[in-house]
């Protein structure tokens, strides 16, 4: 699994190219703690569209990091995801937490 | 067979590239119309050579190789262009070739395309008639490899023709990683998932809990009993640990409510992996003491 990050003033896209599996997860959680020490960042993009599926650990990172940038007063969405990771998260409901969308 | 499809290069590149597989006796076809909606229905493993001209090109790129991830890429890069070809290079799991297309590199690229066919066919001669397998495995909890595994699970249970798309093989690994790590975290290492709702950004209490655990001899040493079975066109996987045993019951209660979770049940950390581990086996059986948890696939 890679992480590509890529800054547009306050906007931070972060593309997973690949899937989160344990190893993956711990990988995405490091990142996310060096995302969450960026002072600068307010919304986050998150692009999943090479992702085809992930462990729970991973949903609970990604949720433990949209609870931070909520905390913060920033947005965080999805924008670009694979059909299998999509049914994975609407039968969990997640689109109810923050905006899922499926085509860039 | 006709199993070779070339797409997106030119018609002059497409035509040398088409000529030179010939003369090393591939059979190919172009298709450039429509081409993902084409390989997301085809079920078989083809081999596709695609053209990388522009930036556009691996936007489409991303998208076939992820929605029909069963087929071998192999990706056709304009030469003079540094960008694509480095992007590029993550999506190919086979050599790349550089355009305008050189007849010494396509012929690399045809014996690849040739092993790989006889590679293929000689696995699936070894697991043809196969009636009967057995492995059982067993690890302490501190050494068991969960990714490693539960990849190598999988690949048995696709070898034996249970599961054709890389799709279907990605859910069942990662459910197999689900089963393991509820048995080493929530079984031999006694973690409560309570302590990852601690509404912190890393759950750094249920990590540091897990970090002590796993270097403490009453814990760690704890064994892992795996075991697989395939019999007559059915399978099964049986995760056992010594712990105090899974709440059944309570895993019931989380499964059903998850069809129509609250805010703060989407928020919270548990329950998910079970509907995961659901997802991508026929069945799921548990002992009555909560400690082995049988994943079964049935006869397709």
């Amino acid at each position: 699994m890679d992480i590509e990050l890529k800054k547009s003033e306050n906007t931070l896209t972060i593309v997973i190219d690949g899937n989160i599996d344990s190893e993956g997860g711990q990988k995405l959680s490091a990142k996310f703690q060096e995302i969450a020490e960026m002072n600068d960042i307010k919304n986050i993009i998150l692009d999943l569209t090479t992702v085809i599926t992930t462990t729970s650990s991973g949903i609970g990172k990604i949720l433990n990091f949209f609870k931070h940038i909520d905390a913060n007063g920033g947005s965080m969405e999805i924008n670009g995801i694979s059909d299998s990771l999509y049914n994975q998260f609407m039968e969990i409901h997640l689109n109810r937490i923050f905006p899922i969308k499926k085509v860039n | 067979m006709n199993n070779i499809i070339l797409s997106g290069f030119n018609p002059e590149h497409g035509n040398i590239i088409f000529n030179i597989l010939s003369k090393n006796n591939l059979d190919c076809r172009i298709i450039n119309e429509n081409i993902e909606t084409k390989l997301f229905k085809k079920k078989d493993n083809f081999f596709v050579i695609m053209g990388v001209y522009k930036i556009d090109d691996l936007k489409q790129i991303r998208l076939i190789t992820t929605n029909a991830s069963n087929h071998n890429y192999i990706f056709g890069i304009l030469e003079n262009n540094r960008s694509l070809n480095f992007t590029s290079s993550f999506y190919s799991q086979l050599p790349l070739f550089y355009l305008p297309p050189e007849e010494k590199e396509l012929k690399k690229i045809a014996s690849i395309i040739k092993q790989k066919i006889k590679n293929d066919n000689s696995e699936k001669s070894l697991f043809n008639g196969l009636k009967k397998l057995n492995i059982n495995f067993e690890w302490t909890t501190s050494e068991l490899k969960v990714s490693k595994i539960s990849n190598f699970l999988a690949e048995l249970l696709k070898k034996s023709g249970y599961y054709k798309t890389t799709t279907e093989i990605a859910h069942s690994v990662l459910a197999i990683e689900e089963a393991l790590v509820n048995s080493i975290e929530h079984g031999n290492l006694e973690l409560d998932s309570s302590l990852k709702q601690n509404g912190v950004l890393f759950n750094d209490k249920y990590e540091a809990l897990k970090l002590k655990r796993l270097n403490d001899p009453k814990y760690k040493n704890r064994k892992i009993k795996i075991s697989i079975t395939i019999d007559k066109g059915n399978s099964s996987i049986s995760i056992s640990d010594e712990g105090k045993g899974f709440n059944i019951a309570k895993s019931d209660v989380i499964h059903n409510t998850i069809n129509k979770p609250t805010f703060k049940q989407i928020m919270e950390h548990s329950g998910k992996g079970i509907s995961l581990i659901n997802k991508a086996f026929d069945d799921v059986q548990y002992n009555s003491k909560g400690t082995e948890i049988i994943l079964i696939n049935k006869k397709k």
